[in-house]
């Protein structure tokens, strides 16, 4: 039990560090995907199971709260998990940057894709009130920000390591780095 | 793998269950949070933003802006209430209204959507409806969801976000604020014979249940139309910036 709740302790704060600290920041840095990173990051480098369940659980953490950057998050982030979890298990399970970086990219852009059902549903009823280019922008700041953090995520693996092998968040006998049975 | 389900569902339970608790717990964290991140919003300006003026000549200029702004709408306001009060001597002011001061403990920010979060709830006498400003009686949104311990506040250039405004420009034109994609409203079905210039200040119309009139929501910045055509359109500029504030004030009806 103490697994899952160090978990969800760790989701939490990472959550409000998203919605309280990075959405706060000026500019493109408000749009920084950091929940989605760690969640694409546990899952395709660390083996981790629970990454997917970190992106779609944030999804449903803003709708919860009421907070949504988008309509219906729980549904676009629900999306970004499974992709997130389908190409880190059968698509890019090479462990590398290029694995790292690919898996985030498409995860991002499921994201977006689900993003963009919902906007083409609404720009059926009211096409003037969406903005493709505004979207397209914040798809592409969005991919470029995720590139980064898993970038730095990348960097910093064997700290990561060295904490999930303290096994509060996962099985201390388990190999975060053992291949995918 | 099932322990993690269960803890995710027991999560999503609790969380949906105890929102409004939860949220007044967690603000305790967050706020440092979003203070930190709106200093360095504030003090980054120059940095992240492509500002083709310096930061310290930008934000003089954006104060002396909205310094204008309120002064313009204090003096209408006050022009409007001395001829009403002239012509309603005796007149007995019933705006039973008071502020609440509030922290923001949570943001989001996006295209499409623009919303926050804040420490106060039905508890303090929110409800959904009322309006939020910031110090100078700039309006940022209005409250969309409310619990016992917070409120969601939903920026005025929030897609889902309406709010009945009026011109400053002699005749008082009247419409619904609508926010579009970006940080921008725009206001439609002006007549042709109403005459909307940019720089127009807008105010609230005191036409929305919860909402007092005067409160200032932006600027005209670009009049759209084609002359031949029935109406003519307007795009609005906001003036309040929710990224570079973590407190604000909602205003609350109080009972007579």
């Amino acid at each position: 039990m103490m697994r899952p709740t160090a978990a969800i302790a760790l989701f939490l704060a990472f959550s409000i560090l998203q919605t309280g600290f990075f959405a706060s920041l000026t500019g493109i840095l408000a749009y920084t995907p950091l929940v989605v990173a760690i969640g694409i990051y546990l899952m395709q480098h660390a083996g981790e199971r629970t990454g997917p369940f970190w992106i779609a659980g944030f999804g449903m953490f803003l709708d919860l709260l009421a907070i949504p950057s988008f309509p219906f998050e729980t549904a676009s982030y629900a999306a970004a998990g499974i992709v997130a979890y389908l190409s880190a298990r059968h698509l890019f399970s090479n462990r590398s940057w290029y694995g790292l970086i690919a898996c985030g990219m498409l995860s991002m852009l499921s994201l977006g894709a689900v993003r963009a059902l919902v906007i083409l549903g609404i720009s059926l009823r009211h096409p003037e009130r969406v903005s493709w280019i505004t979207f397209g922008d914040t798809l592409i700041w969005n991919l470029i920000l995720i590139t980064l953090l898993l970038s730095v995520l990348f960097a910093l693996a064997r700290q990561i390591r060295a904490f999930l092998r303290l096994g509060y968040v996962v099985s201390r006998g388990r190999d975060p780095l053992k291949p995918y049975e | 793998m099932t322990t993690t389900l269960i803890a995710i569902a027991a999560l999503v339970a609790v969380v949906f269950l105890f929102r409004g608790s939860l949220t007044r717990a967690l603000a305790v964290v967050e706020r440092p949070l979003v203070s930190a991140g709106t200093w360095i919003s504030v003090h980054a300006i120059g940095i992240f933003d492509s500002a083709a003026v310096s930061p310290e000549r930008l934000l003089a200029l954006e104060a002396q802006r909205a310094s204008a702004v309120v002064n313009g709408a204090e003096l209408e306001r006050l022009r409007a209430e001395n001829e009403e009060l002239r012509a309603q001597i005796g007149f007995i002011n019933r705006s039973h209204s008071r502020a609440v001061t509030a922290s923001i403990v949570s943001r989001s920010v996006g295209p499409e959507a623009s919303t926050f979060v804040v420490d106060r709830g039905k508890n303090d006498g929110i409800e959904i409806g009322d309006p939020a400003v910031t110090g100078d009686g700039i309006m940022v949104g209005k409250v969309s969801a409310v619990t016992a311990y917070s409120a969601t506040v939903c920026v005025i250039s929030d897609r889902n976000s309406a709010t009945a405004v009026a011109l400053l420009n002699g005749t008082r034109t009247i419409g619904i604020a609508q926010g579009i994609s970006g940080a921008l409203l725009s206001l439609k079905y002006i007549p042709q014979d109403e005459h909307v210039s940019v720089n127009d200040i807008v105010i609230t119309s005191g036409l929305e249940e919860n909402v007092p009139s005067g409160l200032i929501v932006g600027i005209v910045n670009t009049v759209t139309g084609d002359p031949t055509a029935l109406f003519q359109e307007a795009v609005l500029e906001p003036i309040g910036d929710v990224r570079r504030i973590h407190t604000v004030s909602l205003i609350v009806a109080e009972a007579l």
